[in-house]
């Protein structure tokens, strides 16, 4: 919801328009979005502050023209013009409502809005605008949280946002705060032309904060045009999205019923047992973070005879999140990738509120999730031997721990070799599988179906190879695919994709430096634009 | 993946919307770490 009456323009048949739009949606959280300024210090700033700049009900003007309603094909949007230091801002509360119910919430507010305009615009006395101005800021959210007042908040939420820069390439911040502290803060890039992102967007509620979501430009002082198509937060469906490749586990009434510490009888659930073994087959592995006694887990693991397939264990009194977040650094993995499975509903909401990306359960809902198309995969030989391969990225990440050297004496020293293939019959399926698996590292972010490589493995215009790499800590089998694309008189590489269990130890520029050589001593590298900002998403 | 262009010190060739690429010239001085086994 965007506050528009303070722009001019207005937008024909806008309360049709609304009902269209949301009334087909399952549930949305009701965000009203205002503008505002991020140096923000009403009203003693607006006789202090050189960019105060009047608005009609004496507010300070950061959005040009105000939040102006744009009619996209039948689709509510908003044009904003964000002067220096503008932002907009909107109180975060994470209950949702149905579609149905937003759709009359957003007319009803924006109705009342401009009815409140419009007596503000017959009365003289400034004084008594601003006081109904107050009235009005305070009534609209509580009749908002009014609304929401029965509904369950949501623990996986996601910012859609579409929209269309024909300013210049920019940068927006998200950020989440309360009144005095900035909790959660992402970065976008935002290209010019149409754009859609998914944000993840941590779940933040206490009866006795209120949280704010802002958005503005990176560079306070830009003066930047951006059109909203869309804007909205919804609830997050796990069931959807990138492919599991971890698994964290708490143990204590999550992997077994009670407390080891307390009772060394426990009772394990012997289905999540055959669960992480199947899983485990998949290729995806499994690993622990428990507030416990490490020795008593060990050796009861050892006893169920299910140590070993876990890896990057963390068993010690630390908050789950900074374990979670160990465990994500280590494997290299993003945490869109990862399930975090805990009985506990304040461990969850800890863990998600660092890494909004990850999928938090309820060990209760986990057996019904892992039929979802996430933990699907394809199966192949190396797939099957991926914990044996992150056990050895464990041990190379304790000995790099206790290095005292710099980096590049710590790699020779691991021996790494790197064997270039053109991909035989029985590699395909595993080229294939890193194409679909890999997000951070694959530089065309494409996903080729198993025709198209095999096509382009067997093409004259291409050349493609297979990356086998080992190290003194084992042999992590085919680690990488790259494809050249030989057609123009200087061959360009349109995909690279690395396991992230081999990233960081300077294989990509070796194989690449490598490639320029063979071609005539110069290479092209594509290197798809998005790539950018999911790294700058990482940091 | 965009430490390899900062590390081997690509030169910005083209972009489009959707693409930036990269030119990538053979600097033989870059640090033996890794060995290479080629099949190529």
């Amino acid at each position: 919801m965007f506050e528009y009456i303070h722009s001019k323009k207005r937008v024909k048949k806008i309360y049709r328009l609304i009902d269209k739009e949301y009334k087909k949606e399952k549930q949305i959280i009701p965000l009203f979005w205002t503008e505002h300024c991020i140096e923000c210090a009403a009203p003693l700033c607006y006789t202090t502050c050189p960019r105060y700049k009047q608005r009609e009900d004496g507010e300070c003007i950061r959005i040009v023209n105000g939040i102006t309603p744009i009619d996209y094909n039948s689709q509510l949007g908003a044009l904003l013009e964000f002067r220096t230091w503008g932002k907009i801002e909107s109180q975060l509360k994470i209950r949702p409502l149905s579609g149905k119910t937003y759709a009359t919430v957003y007319s009803v507010i924006t109705r009342l809005g401009y009815l409140v305009k419009l007596f503000n615009s017959i009365i003289p006395i400034k004084s008594i605008c601003r006081f109904i101005n107050l009235g009005w800021f305070s009534y609209r959210q509580k009749y908002i949280n009014y609304k929401i007042r029965k509904r369950q908040s949501i623990t996986h939420l996601e910012l859609q946002v579409d929209l269309k820069n024909n300013d210049k390439p920019t940068k927006l911040l998200i950020d989440i705060k309360t009144v005095d502290k900035l909790l959660f803060r992402e970065s976008i890039s935002v290209p010019l032309d149409s754009s859609h992102f998914e944000i993840a967007i941590p779940p933040y509620e206490d009866s006795k904060e209120q949280y704010f979501i802002n958005i503005h430009p990176a560079n306070a002082e830009e003066h930047i045009t951006i059109n909203f198509q869309r804007l909205e937060l919804l609830p997050r469906t796990i069931t959807i999205g990138k492919k599991i490749k971890c698994v964290i586990w708490d143990l204590d009434n999550t992997l077994w019923d009670g407390v080891l510490i307390e009772d060394e009888n426990i009772k394990v659930r012997y289905t999540f047992i055959e669960l992480i073994k199947k899983i485990d087959s998949c290729g995806i592995v499994n690993s622990i973070a428990s507030k416990n006694d490490y020795d008593k887990v060990i050796g009861k693991l050892r006893e169920m005879g299910i140590e070993e397939y876990f890896v990057f264990v963390k068993i010690n009194w630390n908050p789950k999140s900074i374990n979670v977040s160990k465990i994500i650094k280590e494997m290299n993995i993003n945490a869109n990738t990862i399930v975090f499975v805990d009985d506990n509903p304040f461990e969850r909401l800890e863990v998600i509120q660092q890494h909004p990306n990850i999928t938090c359960i309820d060990p209760s809902e986990l057996i019904e999730f892992s039929k979802s198309e996430r933990f699907r995969m394809t199966v192949t030989e190396d797939s099957k031997k991926r914990r044996d391969t992150y056990k050895m990225l464990e041990a190379l990440k304790n000995e790099e721990e206790e290095w005292k050297g710099n980096i590049d004496d710590f790699l020779i020293n691991c021996h790494i070799e790197v064997e270039i293939i053109p991909p035989t019959k029985n590699m395909i399926p595993r080229c294939f599988e890193l194409l679909q698996r890999t997000n951070q590292l694959n530089s065309s972010g494409r996903r080729l179906t198993m025709e198209q490589v095999v096509e382009i493995v067997n093409s004259s215009n291409y050349d493609s190879y297979a990356l086998r790499s080992s190290d003194k800590f084992g042999d992590y089998g085919i680690i990488g695919f790259l494809i050249v694309d030989r057609k123009d008189s200087i061959p360009t590489i349109t995909d690279f994709v690395i396991s992230c269990r081999v990233a960081n130890k300077k294989i990509e520029p070796t194989i690449i430096n490598k490639l320029a050589e063979k071609y005539g001593n110069q290479i092209l590298f594509n290197y798809k634009k998005h790539l950018e900002m999911a790294r700058c998403l990482m940091l | 993946m965009f430490n390899v262009i900062e590390e081997l010190g690509m030169k910005k060739e083209k972009e489009t919307k959707e693409l930036d690429q990269y030119m990538c010239v053979f600097n033989a001085e870059y640090p033996k770490v890794v060995s290479l086994k080629e099949t190529l």
